[in-house]
């Protein structure tokens, strides 16, 4: 049967464009990529795609703020594979990376008007709030001496490149790598034990078999280090 | 030196001891340098997993993810004063705002204790929101009766967020990875939803509010391809918290579609102008 629709005040969809679809926000105004610039204009361009990001991921969470749950869809599509992706580095499993994670987006969902966009980015505040879950977590379920075989085995060999989508996070993973180049490798190794290995300074200290103070220092210079290559605006 | 400052970027990496960090999140309340700190300090902290390789999330993650907020009631936006501090870890957390937010508190606030912009910004939000939130309640009411209509279809709930109490749409439709809630608004001003999962060849049609149809009619649903029918479908009286399964499969359509026809009529094609549709 295919007979025509008669009259046709028929419009798809009558909800406005977007809807139900997926849609991929990295793609969205990055234009073309600049052949062979400046490094300064890189950086240029992609300060500029981070605010348009940035930007665009704070209007989402502004319309989940007021119980859309189609800009919801989209801001997980956005943000996902980042939330994810740290999660799962401090958590190693995938059963408790996924459960994490859905916390952490129920969380997003809950607290959405308390996203004050003038005090941070959606990436940071979401990246921020997983981190916290998922050391909770890995503080709660596994034993030191477990995390620590964990860790040793997860090390080795594992610079498989992810394939970061956006333009500017690419550019962004650049920056961070070259940025963690910079630093020593205490600092680096303090940094890492500390994010993903989920140790707390004092238990980093104790692995490094560093006095404490050191391992403050290079834990804070390290990060400072990295902001400052990040070139994160006050 | 002062050494409580020292510890802002292992507050960022969440890697005080619980001791230390209870201190400095008693600080952080009242020092604004520090919050400003924690805060860029944990933007250069969300760039690390960049450097790093980690699997993507599984496809089917984001239904489940999707489908536990349906129902769960949003916080209000909290007024544009210093945070409390949280508690480190633990259940406590959910009642208050993550780190994050009182990581973030400072920044472009400066020393000032009151943001008059934040608090006006806030209150407005809090109005919109209230408004919203009734709507939401009221949708999530009525999917409420999806999950009803289709319990001997349901298998496994998801796990939702303990504090979900709210109701939750049919688990086995909307934990379909490709479950989609699309809205739309019909001509005569109705707010509805469709539920989508092409991988189940399932739909619903959900309304809270649907003005009667008029006597001796009836709402008519429809799977279409373009703006050719592919079908017609089932049909529903109008009224409060409809919801309507779709009998027939949607995997060959591209949209589906409502409008009124008269009661007990069986139209191969509509005879009434389309009332509203949604592309899937």
């Amino acid at each position: 049967m295919s007979a025509q629709l008669v009259e046709m005040p028929f419009r798809l969809p009558t909800t406005g464009p977007g809807y139900g679809r997926r849609v991929n926000l990295h793609v969205v105004g990055d234009g073309p990529e600049p052949s062979g610039p400046s490094d300064d204009a890189v950086a240029a361009g992609a300060r500029a795609d981070r605010a348009q990001e940035a930007a665009a991921l704070a209007d989402l969470l502004h319309r989940v703020a007021r119980g859309d749950s189609d800009a919801f869809a989209l801001l997980y599509d956005a943000t996902s594979t980042r939330t994810y992706g740290v999660v799962w580095r401090v958590l190693r499993s995938a059963d408790h990376a996924a459960e994490v994670t859905q916390e952490v987006y129920t969380e997003v969902w809950r607290q959405a008007a308390r996203f004050e966009e003038s005090k941070g980015s959606v990436t940071a505040w979401i990246t921020t709030m997983a981190h916290r879950r998922a050391i909770d977590r890995v503080r709660s379920v596994t034993s030191e001496v477990a995390r620590d075989e964990h860790y040793a085995r997860a090390e080795p060999g594992r610079e498989i490149d992810h394939v970061w989508e956006g333009v500017s996070e690419r550019l962004d993973a650049d920056r961070v790598r070259k940025g963690m180049e910079s630093l020593t490798p205490i600092q680096r190794e303090a940094l890492t034990l500390a994010y993903f290995g989920g140790y707390t300074q004092s238990q980093v200290a104790e692995r490094l078999k560093v006095p404490l103070g050191t391992v403050k220092t290079r834990i804070r210079n390290g990060l400072i280090s990295l902001r400052n290559t990040l070139g994160v605006e006050s | 030196m002062n050494e409580i400052h020292d510890l802002a970027a292992a507050y960022a990496l969440d890697a005080l001891d619980p001791a230390e960090q209870d201190e400095f999140e008693l600080h952080l309340a009242g020092c604004a340098d520090c919050r400003a700190e924690v805060a860029e300090l944990s933007e250069a902290a969300a760039g690390l997993v960049l450097t790093s390789s980690a699997p993507p999330p599984p496809p089917e993650l984001r239904a489940a993810v999707l489908a536990a907020v349906v129902g769960v009631e949003q916080l209000p936006p909290t007024p544009g004063r210093p945070r409390r501090a949280l508690p480190a870890s633990g259940a406590d957390e959910a009642e208050d705002g993550p780190v994050p937010v009182a990581a973030l508190a400072a920044r472009g606030s400066g020393a000032d204790p009151v943001d008059e912009l934040a608090l006006r910004r806030a209150s407005r939000r809090a109005r919109v929101l209230s408004v919203l939130v009734a709507a939401v309640s009221v949708l999530a009411l009525a999917l409420g009766g999806v999950v009803y209509s289709l319990t001997r279809q349901a298998e496994a709930p998801i796990a939702g967020p303990p504090a979900t109490q709210a109701p939750q749409v049919d688990p086995s439709l909307l934990a379909a990875p490709d479950a989609e809630i699309l809205p739309a608004r019909l001509t005569n001003g109705a707010r509805v939803s469709f539920v989508v999962s092409k991988s189940q060849n399932r739909a619903a049609f959900v309304a809270t509010d649907l003005p009667l149809p008029g006597a001796g009619n009836e709402y008519h649903l429809w799977t279409l391809k373009g703006d050719t029918v592919v079908r017609p479908d089932s049909t529903l009286p109008g009224g409060t918290n409809q919801t309507q399964l779709f009998t027939g499969p949607v995997d060959d359509s591209t949209a589906l579609a409502v409008n009124i026809e008269p009661a007990g009529s069986d139209p191969q094609a509509p005879t009434t102008p389309v009332l509203g549709a949604v592309k899937i």
